[in-house]
């Protein structure tokens, strides 16, 4: 078995409790290999977003187990698990509220230094001002507050900070998808770099198969709590097994091959029965 | 977009192709447009605020080094003159003392009074209402049910029960306005709060395994601040009107201290014959509130850009709707 | 043909009048769009486009925008006088709003404000008139047992079944030209294939011009006859649908087209029915 640093066993997520709880997850099971992405994909209510919540221990599961370089988070309590936290870290959806609005960019960054044990304010400083730099901001954004930042840039801060932990595990939960194109494009070769600096191991949360596509080596596809199909993205993306993954590949729009004009056969199938 | 500053260069974009359509924006839609209003308006609000405000702040923080007669010196021989009179601005009362320094001398204390007892107030508002909106659950339900149960009471009533039982002394005094008013800025600071929580900034600092008490002081608190400190602001005023009824109704600070409420109390019985006892305390007390309430106003107003936030809202420029984000 | 075009905009200029100073949003942008035609504008975040849709229907506030340059609906100009929007919009040119959760009233049932577009557009009167048509609406944007869906509040429905009641308001007064600003933006990707094919048909039966507004390059290759990229309140480049796409000339477009992540063809063919799962690529079946 290749090295696998996240192994999520028979996960199972209830919101409220007793005969109206409702199931967001449903014993979810898949293998993460170190080094690698592995993408999570669906559309709203799937639940992807609380998976990635359920291993970042954002919430408690219900059931099962997030085995982290054999560890188990998701039974720990909150003071065994905080000296591990560092090892595991997330980027988040939403560039205009994941940052506290009255930091500077630099404090933003620094605080999970803090944590880590770096004792000195210099010593902070001069590494909060090197993850600026490697995520590509200007030195000059180290005194601004956030409100002064363009949404990838942000998002790059986010990075940043998600990286000053020195986690071996980088959860992207839809990390992208607020973004513009062209920053889209931007943020994920940043990621695609660090990567192969460093050896992190991403878990990408998205519902945009091209991004999947380009990002991931194994995706699994989700669909009201329950996994529908997983594997390699390679092979999922253009041989998908299960007719709800052909659904959702129909229905993304790839521009590039696209023939004639308007062409309606394209969609036409997928609104036949039941509209959503 | 490109802008062009009435006045400003403008960038070489937008001078191109601007060149040969030039702006249709007139000096009179520019003074009608939504954001000079608001602006001119935000401004008019500070200037006349602060004026008022200081109109009577400045004269009674002054009051020991204005060459005015002593607050409590009779003059039995110049009983009930009207203002303007030789030596006394504001007239005199019936034991013929300067009802100027009694008001200005009288104003130190109702604003020394109010002063603190909105800092009171405020801190302890502040601390009890981020409780109850960060732990939520039992801290949530009884401070909620205290602030509740306390503004349901008749505040008079209540301020003169607690005078009655303690004394009317200036600790019992400011004491008793502070706990009086606490429940309307832990009430704005706990909504606040709330809305804070859910923002994933607080997430992030859960990421990092910090604990709850920490986030709220050092992430939550910092960004609810300034909002609940115009609330503060609000209050002084209030504060004020509250120690004058108290005193008014004679459970203010006993003399020496001669507080406005007690002056326009002795004022009552000349109403109609030596109107300046209670009409120029009252106006003090109006100017000061007004002017308060006015800069409030203003410090609120201002800060918000408002085109971005409308502009937004109008175009649906809302961060970019994502799919699959509830997930 | 001049006889045919619903929309003739000439250098239009919309400049905002904000607190930082004035703003020149649109910089003098024309285009055309013609019966059965679909034209959209597309760019990314503050291109201007939104803000051109909003200006031509003149929905931008008038203590805020300033519109000028020339637009024609119908052949009529609605720019020079500032009641002749009323007469074409709601009635000659619609809009699909991009959020569907919001765009209604949260206290009103659906068929309430449904059976109000369909009165003011003037297409039937009395109870029974207006919510017959009400249902016929319905129907037409195939949204199942439509009487039901009446009595329903916006809470109740999902967003592509709200973006279709939005549709049929749209529809209720019979219009020419639809501007859809953003229509699916807000949607699930399934949802919006159902939803954008509704748009297609109703172009097709009908012959309805279409002015999409979007940020999304493959639905702007979907549903456009021609494309104008917008950057910074200007086009930058502009054409039919497939030479923008196959052949961009202009850097922008290119760059852009470039950024999108590309998924390449795959195998549509539907797997074999009830073939057993292949033990070494499936570690978890599906739940019935």
């Amino acid at each position: 078995m290749p090295d696998t640093i996240l192994e999520v066993d028979d996960l199972v997520v209830d919101y409220g409790s007793g005969p109206t709880a409702h199931r967001a997850v449903d014993h979810v099971s898949f293998s993460v290999r170190r080094g690698s992405t592995f993408a999570i994909v669906g559309e709203s209510g799937c639940g992807k977003s609380t998976i990635a919540k359920a291993i970042m221990r954002l919430l408690d599961p219900t059931g099962g187990r997030v085995v982290l370089d054999g560890t188990d988070l998701a039974t720990l309590s909150e003071s065994r698990l905080r000296p591990l936290r560092h090892r595991f870290q997330m980027v988040f959806q939403d560039p205009y509220g994941s940052l506290d609005p009255h930091l500077s960019a630099r404090d933003i960054v620094a605080e999970p230094l803090r944590l880590k044990g770096v004792r000195s304010a210099s010593a902070r400083a001069a590494e909060a001002a090197r993850l600026i730099d490697r995520v590509g901001l200007p030195s000059t954004a180290l005194d601004r507050r956030p409100s002064e930042f363009s949404g990838g840039q942000r998002q790059r801060i986010g990075i940043a900070r998600a990286l000053a932990s020195s986690p071996d595990l980088l959860i992207c939960d839809e990390a992208t998808s607020a973004l513009d194109v062209s920053v889209q494009a931007q943020v994920l070769e940043l990621l695609r770099e660090i990567q192969v600096d460093t050896g992190i191991t991403y878990v990408v949360i998205s519902h945009n198969l091209g991004v999947v596509q380009q990002i991931s080596e194994s995706v699994l596809v989700m669909r009201h709590g329950a996994v529908v199909e997983q594997g390699p993205t390679a092979q999922v993306l253009t041989a998908p097994a299960e007719d709800y993954t052909r659904r959702l590949r129909r229905a993304a729009l790839d521009p590039a091959t696209m023939t004639g004009v308007k062409p309606r056969h394209l969609v036409r199938s997928l609104s036949t029965g039941a509209p959503a | 977009m490109t802008t062009t500053t009435t006045g400003a260069g403008s960038p070489a974009e937008a001078t191109r192709a601007g060149e040969a359509r030039g702006t249709a924006v007139t000096r009179r839609l520019l003074t009608r447009s939504e954001a000079s209003r608001r602006a001119s308006a935000a401004r008019l609000k500070l200037w006349v605020g602060a004026i008022c405000a200081l109109v009577v702040i400045v004269p009674i923080l002054l009051a020991q080094v204005l060459p005015l007669p002593d607050a409590n010196a009779q003059d039995l021989g110049d009983r009930l003159a009207p203002p303007l009179s030789a030596g006394h601005l504001f007239g005199t009362d019936q034991l013929g003392r300067d009802l100027l320094s009694r008001v200005l001398h009288g104003g130190q204390v109702s604003l020394a009074i109010g002063v603190l007892a909105v800092i009171v107030s405020g801190a302890i508002g502040v601390v009890l209402g981020s409780i109850a909106g960060y732990y939520g659950r039992w801290a949530d339900t009884l401070i909620s049910r205290l602030l509740e149960a306390q503004m349901s009471l008749p505040l008079l009533m209540m301020l003169l029960l607690v005078v009655a039982l303690f004394g009317p002394s200036i600790p019992v005094i400011t004491f008793v306005i502070a706990i009086a008013q606490w429940p309307e800025v832990a009430r704005l600071t706990r909504s606040l709060v709330l809305v804070e929580r859910e923002k994933p900034y607080v997430s992030s600092a859960r990421t990092l395994g910090l604990g709850r008490m920490t986030i709220l002081i050092r992430h939550v608190v910092p960004n609810v601040i300034k909002q609940a400190t115009l609330v503060v602001l609000l209050l002084l005023a209030q504060a004020v009107l509250l120690e004058s009824a108290l005193s008014f109704l004679g459970a203010g600070p006993q003399r020496p201290f001669a507080t406005w409420g007690r002056i326009i109390s002795d004022g009552q019985d000349y109403v109609t014959t030596a109107w300046w006892m209670v009409t120029l305390p009252g106006l003090f007390i109006v100017l000061l509130v007004v002017g308060v309430n006015l800069l409030g106003d203003a410090l609120r107003d201002r800060p918000r850009r408002t085109t971005t936030s409308r502009l937004r809202g109008l175009l649906g420029l809302r961060d970019k709707a994502a799919k699959g984000a509830t997930s | 043909m001049t006889d045919d075009l619903l929309l003739e905009v000439d250098q239009l200029q919309i400049e905002l009048m904000t607190a930082n100073g004035v703003i020149r949003a649109v910089d003098g942008v024309s285009f055309r769009i013609a019966r059965g035609e679909t034209v959209t504008i597309i760019g990314e975040s503050g291109s201007g486009k939104s803000t051109t849709a909003m200006g031509v229907l003149q929905l931008l506030p008038r203590d805020l925008a300033v519109v000028s340059g020339t637009v024609r609906v119908t052949g009529l100009d609605v720019l020079g006088d500032p009641r002749a929007i009323e007469a074409v919009r709601g009635r000659t040119v619609a809009l699909i709003p991009q959020d569907p959760m919001t765009a209604l009233s949260p206290v009103r049932t659906v068929g309430s404000q449904l059976g109000e577009a369909i009165r003011i557009a003037g297409a039937a009167s009395g109870r029974a008139a207006v919510t017959a048509r009400a249902v016929r609406l319905l129907e037409q944007v195939h949204i199942p047992d439509p009487r039901a869906q009446l009595r329903k509040f916006p809470h109740q429905l999902s967003g592509g079944m709200l973006q279709r009641v939005l549709i049929a308001v749209a529809l209720a007064c019979e219009p020419q030209l639809i501007v859809a600003d953003e229509p699916t933006s807000a949607l699930d990707v399934t949802v919006q294939a159902g939803i954008l094919d509704l748009l297609l048909e109703l172009q097709e039966q009908r012959g309805i011009g279409l002015l999409m507004i979007t940020h999304d390059l493959g639905v702007a290759r979907l549903v456009s006859d021609r494309i104008h990229v917008m950057k910074a309140g200007v086009f930058v480049e502009s054409g039919d649908v497939r030479q923008i796409v196959d052949h961009p000339v202009e850097d922008y477009t290119r760059r852009l087209l470039a950024a999108v992540p590309t998924l390449g063809a795959w195998d549509e063919t539907p797997a074999a029915p009830a073939a057993p799962a292949a033990p070494a690529d499936r570690e978890e079946t599906a739940r019935a």
